[in-house]
C-alpha cells in the first residue's frame, strides 16, 4: 500500500569541523575519500581559510618531493654500487693487497717482520746459546789458582808454600792491630832487617814505609799490583806510640765472592825448635785446634807452620802470648772460606833466623 | 621492482636521509645487501621489496638521528644527479625541523614513491598512523618551502 511506505524525516546536513576537515586533507587531495566527504570538505575549505591555507601547504610540499624524486643517480656511482666487494671477497680475489697505497703497506711488511723477530727473540733459549758466542773479556786476572796443581814456585826439597792447603792469597789488605798503642820502637827497626828477606806473600817495604804505616796509611802490595796495602802491625810493642795510637781495622775487602777472612801472621824467631813447642801449646790452651790437614807447628826446613782456628774473644790472648816470643806482623785477608761466627783462623809462619843466617 | 630500480631507490633514501654523500656510499651498498639477505632468507617474492626497503633502512636510525645534527656534505657531482632549479634549502630545513618518523615517511613515500601499505608493512604500523604521519609532514614541507613554517 503507498500508505504504507514510512516517511523518512530529512536527514539533517552535518556540518564538517574544522578538526576532521584537517584530518581528511591529504585524503581529500588523494583522492580517497567518498562523495560524501568530498564534497563536505571543498565546502568547508570554501568557507575556512586556515584549512585552506594548509591544504596549500600539503599540495606545495607533495609537488616539491615530486620534484626531487626526479633526481637520478650517475652511471658510475651506480656500477660502483652494483660492483662492489666486501672485504674477505678482496682478500680473496687478491686485488686488494695490490689496490693499497705504497706506505700502507710497507707498514704492513714491517710490523709483520717485527712480529717476527720478537717472537723468535722470545722463544730462543739465550741462556743455553750465549756460551757458544764469542765474547770479549775485559776483566783482568790478578791471582789464578789451581787446587789441582802444585803451585808454581815450589822449593826442589818439596818445600810446600804457605798455599799448599788452599789459602791462596788474593789480596793483600793490611789491618792495624788493636794493640797499636803497644807498639815497641826498638822492635820496630828489628821488623824492617826482617822485612827485607821476609816470607813469600809478605809486604815488602822500606823503613819510611814502614814508619808511615804506622800512621794507618795504606801501602801499595808487590803481590797484588791493583791493590791496596793497610798498615802492618809491627809488632807488638810494649811502648805506647801517639802516632799509632788508633785502633782502628781498615778491611779493604776483595772479590764480591770472599765473604771470609784469615790472619796471617809473620814471626822471625831463634831457637825455633825450642820455640814451636811452646807457640802449640799456647794455641791449644787458648782453646785453638789445626784448621788445616798438617799439625800445628808443622817443622819445614825455613821455618815452622801453624795453620790453627781459634775463638775470636781469644785474640787479644794469643796476641800476648805471641809477643813474649818476639814481634809479630798480623794481615787480615779476604777468604772464600767462612768460619763459623765466633771463631777466626790463623797462618802463622815462624821463621828461623838462624837459616836466614 | 629491478636491481636497477632498488639501487636507484636505496641511493636516493640515504642522499636525502643523511645529506652525506661519503655516508650515503657506503649505506647503500650495506643496506643493498641486508635487502638481498632478508628477501633470500625470507623467501619473499619481488613485490616485497619496497617493504624490505622500509624496514632494512628504518633500521639505520640511530645514524640518520646523528646526520640530523650535522651540517650537509654534498656536491652537485657526486653522483646523485638533481634536476636543474631545485633547491635543496626547504629539504635541509625540513630535515633539520621535522620529526624524524614524518621526515621518513615523506621520503619514502614522496620521493621513493613506495605506496602507503608498503609502509606500514615495513614499518609494523597501521595505514592510518603511515597516512597521519604523511599528512604532518607534507605540511611542514609546504610550509617550509614557501617560508612560512612556524614551530
Amino acid at each position: 500500500m503507498k500508505g504504507d511506505e514510512p516517511n523518512f524525516p530529512a536527514r539533517s546536513k552535518r556540518k564538517l569541523s574544522r578538526f576532521l576537515a584537517r584530518k581528511m586533507l591529504y585524503d581529500f587531495i588523494c583522492d580517497r575519500l567518498d562523495s560524501d566527504r568530498t564534497k563536505a570538505v571543498e565546502e568547508f575549505i570554501g568557507e575556512d581559510w586556515e584549512t585552506r591555507t594548509e591544504l596549500e601547504y600539503i599540495q606545495g610540499g607533495l609537488k616539491y618531493c615530486g620534484d626531487l624524486s626526479l633526481t637520478r643517480i650517475s652511471e658510475p656511482l651506480m656500477q660502483e654500487i652494483r660492483e662492489h666487494k666486501g672485504f674477505w671477497a678482496r682478500v680473496r680475489t687478491g686485488h686488494w693487497w695490490r689496490d693499497w697505497p705504497e706506505s700502507i703497506k710497507w707498514g704492513v711488511e714491517a710490523a709483520v717482520l717485527s712480529g717476527v723477530a720478537a717472537l723468535v727473540a722470545m722463544w730462543i733459549p739465550w741462556s743455553k746459546v750465549a756460551h757458544l758466542l764469542p765474547s770479549s773479556r775485559d776483566e783482568v786476572v790478578l791471582v789464578e789458582i789451581d787446587k789441582d796443581q802444585k803451585p808454581a814456585g815450589t822449593a826442589k826439597n818439596g818445600d810446600k808454600s804457605l798455599s799448599d792447603q788452599g789459602e791462596g792469597r788474593a789480596l793483600l789488605p793490611v789491618t792495624v792491630g788493636k794493640d797499636a798503642s803497644t807498639l815497641n820502637p826498638s822492635l820496630h827497626d828489628t821488623a824492617e832487617e826482617k822485612e827485607s828477606g821476609s816470607t813469600e806473600g809478605s809486604t815488602k817495604g822500606s823503613a819510611k814505609e814502614v814508619a808511615e804505616t804506622r800512621k794507618s796509611t795504606i801501602q801499595p802490595s808487590k803481590v797484588a799490583e791493583d791493590e791496596e796495602v793497610g798498615d802492618p802491625v809491627q809488632g807488638v810493642r810494649g811502648g805506647s806510640e801517639s802516632e799509632t795510637a788508633e785502633p782502628q781495622e781498615n778491611i779493604i775487602k776483595g772479590a764480591s765472592s770472599l765473604k771470609g777472612f784469615v790472619y796471617r801472621a809473620f814471626m822471625s824467631l831463634d831457637q825455633l825448635d825450642q820455640v814451636s813447642p811452646k807457640i802449640v801449646a799456647e794455641i791449644k790452651q787458648l782453646n785453638g785446634a789445626k784448621a788445616g790437614q798438617v799439625e800445628l807447628g808443622w817443622r819445614k826446613p825455613k821455618g815452622s807452620y801453624f795453620h790453627f782456628s781459634l775463638p775470636e774473644s781469644n785474640y787479644e790472648k794469643l796476641m800476648s802470648a805471641l809477643k813474649s816470643f818476639g814481634p809479630v806482623r798480623i794481615y787480615k785477608d779476604p777468604h772464600w772460606r767462612v768460619m763459623p761466627q765466633g771463631q777466626i783462623r790463623f797462618i802463622l809462619w815462624v821463621e828461623d833466623n838462624q837459616v836466614k843466617k | 621492482m629491478n636491481d636497477e630500480a632498488r639501487i636507484r631507490s636505496l641511493a636516493l633514501f640515504f642522499f636525502f636521509a643523511s645529506l652525506d654523500e661519503k655516508f650515503s656510499r657506503s649505506a647503500t651498498v650495506k643496506a643493498l645487501n641486508r635487502c638481498r639477505k632478508r628477501i633470500g632468507q625470507g623467501h619473499l617474492p619481488n613485490e616485497k621489496w619496497p617493504s624490505v626497503i622500509v624496514h632494512v633502512t628504518h633500521s639505520f636510525l640511530p645514524k640518520l638521528k646523528q646526520a640530523k645534527s650535522q651540517p650537509a656534505a654534498i656536491s652537485y657531482e657526486a653522483g646523485w644527479l638533481i634536476p636543474e632549479g631545485i633547491d635543496l634549502g626547504p629539504w635541509m630545513e625540513f630535515q633539520k625541523e621535522a620529526e624524524l618518523e614524518e621526515f621518513l615517511a615523506v621520503l619514502w613515500s614522496g620521493i621513493l614513491g613506495i605506496s602507503d601499505e608498503a609502509i606500514s608493512e615495513g614499518l609494523g604500523v597501521t595505514v592510518g598512523t603511515v597516512r597521519h604521519r604523511l599528512a604532518r609532514g607534507f605540511l611542514v614541507l609546504g610550509a617550509i618551502s614557501r617560508g612560512e613554517f612556524r614551530q
